[in-house]
């Protein structure tokens, strides 16, 4: 009766020691740095130094000055592009791991797993040698006799951006996708099959209904990463590797404007939150019906 | 792997924690925030053994990397700094970087009479740097396509080319450049006109790219993986390392000018530690030293006479330009252009 007065002190002081370091911690190292960037976003500039007068120009500036509006809506719709690819590719994989012995899949799996290991610049650096006039895609074709002329557009072009973000992402999209088809209990496909359905019906009908959060999930991370991806298109896409990162990543360099560089993230971030809940409200509609 | 890894720090440090932790030595340490070629591995290696104080070096690709670093952790990061001349009042204003105490300067001798007065790098009365690199941002081409030296900027805009130019991305300077090449006199100091004439210029010239580039090693390595032959460059280092990899390369500085920087050597507010600071600087600013960077990197040293670089009164020395934030945004438009 008396459990919950008579405890002693130490396990109390325990016990708030871990609940404080399980909300602070994450509170300190993920709340408090965006808290703090949303309200730079509403500081002003005024020749070259940061002012603590609240203004809402920064978010004005994104929908008139400029191209970031123009920046932001190419930056989605590339994205949104790359979603789809993987989402597609990395669902195909995932049923192809999904499909062999479990001895099998995990190596599979793993070598799939393997360029993350890597670090992300290596991996640019790698896919420009590989794609450029002078790359071993070029030299290879040229060797064999396919092409006379290398062939230009492969590097430093929306395609090269397009190659470059599916590739480094895929493996974000492949686990979550397995690990949902992983969690299909062998006896749902069992009783599918003593039902009489092809292996057609079984995927249309049993498969992919339940590996659907996990689809949710890859689209949601590449979606995610590539949208606020800085780099990639920047290093690979020659002049047209300008995106909305760009913009944000420009504001914090000589310009020094980090109240509209604050408030561009904050856009972005919004943007990926955005996502996020789109996502997890196609899921519950589908848990309705 | 070498020059991978320094490719890889110079021009994205900010997602990169590659640099290695460095054990202090028994006088401590100095943490250099530098431009490569600042600090060689032999003079490292001689400072170290004559001082005792270990060296730490991060390389930065740009100015706008350099001063995110900077202000990231106030300067306490690092130790020495080495600002150009025309960004120095930005970290000065930021109080990022600190006056120099001369007396603690005790190489300063050492410089060459038209460095002598640093007054480049005074502000106010005070000295915040000292002279210690310096170079332009002139025309790397290709000595097969071009048998004679081009003598105008204009090439890069030639149609013949298209696909062909590289072009160094820097808000700041890719607009002086712009200025310069439409032969306006203070690149500078724009007028909105002005402005829009340099913007419009700037969007012709990239019609006319492959990509744009950061840093030294990624120019060098674009050119060498793809089929380029002329090069809006960072500087004399770019042709120097295009002819160490066997490119048959020339550097010029057109008819229009070009702009020079002038690389100074400061002190950050931050440090804890400014006589290991100061030990570095007096080191580097030996004849010597600046005679061996000439040699190996091509920038113009301010303790030795540059050999072969007789092109500095063509220079325009870099000013402090009317509104940075301004010129990032007119840049991000011509970056933004279809």
């Amino acid at each position: 009766m008396e459990t919950a007065t008579a405890r002693p002190w130490p396990d109390l002081l325990r016990a708030g020691l871990v609940h404080a370091l399980n909300l602070g911690l994450p509170l300190l190292f993920v709340v408090v740095p965006i808290l703090s960037f949303v309200a730079v976003s509403f500081w002003t500039l005024e020749e070259g130094q940061i002012l603590l007068i609240p203004t809402l120009a920064n978010y004005r500036a994104f929908f008139t000055e400029g191209s970031y509006l123009a920046v932001y809506l190419q930056t989605i719709a590339l994205s949104l592009q790359v979603t789809a690819v993987n989402l597609a590719l990395a669902t195909a994989i995932a049923l192809f791991i999904f499909r062999r012995t479990p001895r099998v899949r995990f190596l599979i799996l793993m070598s799939f797993m393997l360029p993350l290991f890597m670090s992300y610049i290596i991996k640019i650096y790698s896919i420009r040698s590989i794609l450029g006039q002078r790359g071993l895609l070029n030299e290879a074709m040229m060797a064999l006799g396919l092409i006379d002329q290398p062939i230009e557009a492969l590097l430093f072009s929306r395609t090269a951006i397009f190659i470059a973000l599916a590739v480094l992402y895929l493996p974000y999209a492949i686990l979550p996708i397995y690990l949902a088809l992983d969690r299909i209990p062998a006896n749902y496909l069992a009783a599918a099959a003593d039902l009489g359905a092809t292996p057609g019906q079984m995927l249309r009908d049993v498969v992919l209904p339940l590996g659907r959060p996990g689809m949710a999930a890859g689209a949601v991370f590449t979606f995610i990463l590539t949208f606020g991806d800085f780099v990639t298109p920047q290093m690979v896409g020659g002049i047209q590797g300008f995106t909305f990162g760009r913009i944000v990543f420009s504001q914090f360099g000589l310009a020094l404007n980090w109240p509209l560089g604050s408030a561009l993230a904050v856009i972005l971030l919004a943007t990926t939150l955005l996502a996020v809940a789109l996502a997890g409200l196609l899921l519950r509609r589908e848990h309705v019906r | 792997m070498d020059l991978m890894s320094r490719a890889l720090v110079a021009s994205l440090t900010a997602l990169t924690l590659l640099s290695p932790a460095a054990i202090a030595g028994p006088k401590g340490e100095v943490r250099l925030l530098a431009y490569e070629g600042y600090a060689d591995p032999s003079w490292v290696e001689e400072f170290e053994k004559q001082t005792g104080i270990t060296v730490k070096v991060t390389y930065v690709g740009g100015v706008d990397e350099q001063i995110a670093k900077m202000k990231a952790s106030n300067g306490k990061d690092y130790d020495v700094v080495t600002i150009d001349t025309a960004s120095l009042k930005a970290y000065a204003d930021q109080k990022l970087i600190a006056p120099i105490d001369t007396a603690k300067l005790t190489s300063a001798g050492n410089l060459l009479p038209e460095f002598k007065d640093m007054s480049n790098a005074t502000l106010d009365g005070a000295i915040y740097g000292v002279p210690w690199a310096w170079g332009s941002l002139g025309m790397v081409y290709d000595k097969k396509t071009f048998p004679t030296t081009p003598e105008s900027w204009e090439v890069l805009w030639d149609p013949t080319y298209k696909g062909k130019v590289i072009s160094l991305d820097d808000a700041n300077n890719a607009i002086n450049f712009g200025a310069i090449v439409l032969g306006i006199k203070d690149p500078f100091h724009l007028t909105d006109a002005q402005f829009a004439q340099v913007k419009d210029k700037l969007i012709a010239l990239k019609r006319n790219l492959l990509t744009y580039f950061a840093g030294f090693d990624e120019g060098t390595t674009i050119w060498s993986e793809n089929d380029v032959v002329l090069m809006f460059s960072m500087g004399e280092l770019a042709a120097v390392n295009l002819q160490k990899k066997g490119f048959d390369v020339g550097y010029t500085i057109p008819k229009e000018g070009a702009v020079g920087w002038l690389d100074n050597l400061s002190v950050s507010a931050g440090t804890p530690n400014p006589d290991a600071a100061y030990a570095w600087m007096n080191f580097v600013l030996q004849k010597k030293i600046g005679a061996d960077m000439a040699k190996k990197f091509g920038y113009g040293s301010t303790t030795d006479v540059a050999q072969g670089m007789d092109y500095a009164g063509r220079l325009i020395w870099a000013q402090n330009p009317e509104d940075y934030t301004r010129r990032q945004a007119i840049w991000n438009e011509v970056k933004a252009a279809e």
